[in-house]
């Protein structure tokens, strides 16, 4: 027998979120991640204190408006997975496909604008080895991009069992693969921050 | 026998709230980057602000995206992960 909650604030006993939530395990898993990328995090905080005229130098040849562009599109992304979740728990199909369909589409501009600024950097002279902190931002930058890719199968795997005749994902599958993408998009806001905007000037 | 949490009907809107704090967050962390702010501020400064404004757009994520704010237990180890993070970055910025 199933109790229904009402939604709201929890209970004293938090009720657990069964068959129809992201489980422990992805929790886990997210958070882990999220903790790899805090040791970049770490270790760039600490040469940026130590080489800071070098590091804002190299920094000043990055757009911040690019970067803000690149952020305010990732949030905008996020907003659209919690649609389609939304969506997706009231069975309504059409419109997770929908907001599924403009996830994807800031996903391509993200990574469009990416390769745009991976091209300028790479034809002004920086490599991943040319400099410490075009080392870091190739390797922030690159590892979040790879993530961006793995929340976009993940999104377009959701998507494509929402086609007439196929079974569609399971709430706990949709939930999943919206807490990555909302991750993707918080490790960036750290990562924009940091290379963008801590190291200016 | 389980129970579930049935969906919050006002989530949408919620979200779309936390949306424009986020976009307001984001444009306030570019001005740092500004002429002006660069002017009035030290770099460290604008080092520290900027790290202050995306934990908060980070925990806003967490707590309306993500939809922490239901599951308190869970939210209480993204809060520790933000803590650590954030101490330690301002930290590593100043001293």
């Amino acid at each position: 027998m199933t109790t229904l909650l009402p939604p709201g604030r929890p209970t004293a006993r938090e009720p657990r979120r069964t068959a129809d939530s992201v489980e422990g395990g992805m929790w886990a898993f997210l958070l882990l991640d999220m903790t790899v990328f805090a040791l970049f995090f770490g270790a760039y905080a600490w040469d940026l204190r130590s080489h800071r005229p070098a590091f804002t130098a190299e920094a000043a040849s990055l757009s911040s408006v690019v970067g803000g562009v690149n952020t305010l599109v990732l949030l905008g992304s996020s907003y659209l997975v919690v649609r389609a979740v939304h969506a997706h728990r009231s069975g309504d199909v059409a419109g997770t496909r929908r907001a599924l369909t403009g996830v994807l589409a800031c996903a391509a501009v993200f990574v469009g604008l990416k390769c745009v600024e991976y091209v300028h950097a790479i034809e002004s002279g920086h490599g991943l080895t040319s400099s410490p902190f075009f080392s870091y931002y190739f390797v922030l930058t690159g590892l979040h991009l790879f993530h961006v890719g793995i929340g976009s199968v993940l999104l377009l795997t959701w998507r494509r069992s929402l086609a007439h005749g196929r079974r569609p994902a399971s709430e706990r599958w949709a939930e999943s693969a919206g807490a990555y993408w909302h991750m993707v998009d918080l490790l960036w806001l750290v990562i924009f921050t940091l290379l963008y905007v801590g190291s200016h000037r | 026998m389980s129970t579930v949490v049935a969906p919050r009907t006002d989530e949408p809107r919620r979200a779309l709230r936390a949306l424009g704090a986020l976009v307001a967050l984001t444009v306030a962390g570019l001005a740092l980057t500004t002429d002006a702010a660069v002017a009035a501020a030290s770099a460290r400064g604008v080092a520290v602000v900027g790290i202050g404004l995306a934990l908060v757009k980070v925990r806003i994520v967490l707590t309306e995206f993500v939809g922490l704010r239901d599951l308190p237990r869970v939210r209480r180890w993204f809060d520790a992960w933000l803590v650590v993070v954030g101490v330690a970055l301002v930290v590593m910025v100043v001293a």
